[in-house]
């Protein structure tokens, strides 16, 4: 048995206090992983010794070998890197400031492509690495919100051309792309979207959570370069 | 390689290229774009992507450097589309975008994750703009090309501008669609 196989996996996480987060979390803890949370504002509480919280502003080019270490320090290793931090500046594209351009792309996809790069080293040690990029139903197009499919579209890209690059190395990359999922960042948003939906209703943070955990797992490690899109059928829609 | 204005009768078309590109895609897009409509179809601009800057052998060296150049890309496209669109209250002519992409790296490579990465990054940006810009009777479309093959295929480049010259004129047939072009080294793979 190798040492990753003899303790428990090791996840970081961000945006791991926010709605799609937050049932991450809950689902990585119940199937027995350690998890590194990382958000702007530090959890109420703990759920116990399996997970840490960091504060953090993953936009500073600093905070991911910082996560990394963290991470390695407190667990002893590192197996899963699920990019879930995200942010809306939505605006038509003819007043949107360049600064809501950036920002998106900053926290979305830059942050990513930094924590990915730091974290792969140890991800190799894995022998099971996994990266999880949040993406978003958003890369075919949503009105009003170019730089947040720029950002997501941006996440299948890279997570792609990660998949070719360390396949060798038992790392897999996949990203899911939510569709509309009931939380505080889509709470603008139409109530009669529920009822559009093939499924019927609208998605819940348990939907992404339990996805999540699927890819994260060692049984995934035959899927790779993929996105899953779980978002009740909204995009094979007319 | 410089950005070109052209004025075609009533029509003015913005040629932009970023990137490493091969001068004679751009000179071909150039002519062809010059030799198409000139009833008034409502101005147009043309992005045109090549490949990043080399910075790094090391994949993981690219995505820890690869920002800027990706930042620079989005905010050049929408500092450009809001010249070209002007004002949103401003009553409009049709406006076409076209954006040229290497579609090799759209979909996956592993010695190109930057190009990667802002291939797709630019695809669903363009996605999303057509919705936008849809509702006004403008249009944006996307050449998913393969770019290497310029050696073996002498006509590519032919192909890929005539391509362009017809959706500026022609786009509001394929409003936030992606054209595929490229020999059979594109065949099998998923597209975005």
């Amino acid at each position: 048995m190798s040492a990753a196989e003899a303790r428990n996996r090791v996840a970081i996480l961000t945006g791991a206090y926010g709605g799609i987060g937050g049932g991450i979390l809950t689902h990585l803890l119940a199937a027995g992983y350690n998890v590194l949370g990382v958000d702007r504002v530090a959890p109420s509480a703990l759920s116990g010794p399996h997970e840490q919280s960091v504060v953090a502003d993953i936009t500073d080019p600093e905070t991911p070998d910082r996560l990394v270490a963290e991470a390695v320090d407190a667990f002893g290793g590192l197996d899963v890197i699920v990019n879930c931090a995200g942010v809306l500046r939505d605006s038509r594209i003819e007043q949107m400031p360049a600064a809501d351009m950036r920002f998106v792309l900053d926290v979305n996809l830059f942050a990513a492509m930094r924590i990915v790069a730091a974290a792969i080293p140890a991800l190799r040690q894995s022998g099971t690495g996994r990266i999880v990029s949040i993406s978003s139903r958003g890369v075919l197009g949503v009105f009003g919100s170019s730089n947040y499919s720029a950002s997501k579209g941006g996440l299948v890209g890279m997570t792609r051309a990660l998949a070719l690059a360390e396949g060798g190395a038992g790392i897999t990359a996949n990203t899911i792309a939510p569709g509309f999922v009931a939380t505080a960042l889509s709470a603008h948003l139409s109530g009669s979207n529920a009822v559009e939906i093939p499924v019927g209703r609208a998605g819940t943070v348990d939907d992404i959570g339990r996805a999540v955990t699927f890819l994260a797992s060692p049984d995934a490690g035959y899927i790779t370069g993929q996105t899953l899109n779980v978002c009740g059928g909204r995009s094979i829609q007319p | 390689m410089a950005d070109q204005i052209l004025q075609r009768a009533t029509r003015v078309v913005t040629l932009v290229s970023r990137g490493e590109l091969r001068t004679s895609l751009m000179d071909q897009i150039s002519t062809a774009v010059q030799a198409g409509d000139d009833s008034d179809r409502g101005d147009a601009l043309v992005f045109i992507l090549g490949a990043a800057p080399a910075s790094s052998d090391s994949h993981l060296t690219a995505l820890r450097d690869g920002a800027e150049w990706i930042a620079s890309l989005l905010e050049d496209a929408r500092m450009l589309i809001q010249r070209v669109i002007g004002s949103v209250d401003a009553p409009q002519k049709r406006q076409n975008f076209v954006f040229v992409l290497d579609g090799a790296a759209a979909y996956g490579d592993a010695d190109r994750v930057v190009d990667s990465t802002s291939v797709a990054a630019l695809v669903s940006f363009a996605r999303a703009l057509a919705i936008e810009v849809g509702r006004m009777g403008s249009n944006v479309s996307t050449v998913l090309a393969s770019f290497a093959s310029d050696a073996q295929e002498p006509h590519m480049d032919a192909v890929m501008a005539n391509r362009v010259g017809e959706l500026i004129d022609e786009g509001v047939y394929a409003n936030g669609q992606e054209i595929g072009i490229g020999d059979s080294s594109l065949l099998g793979r998923l597209k975005l």
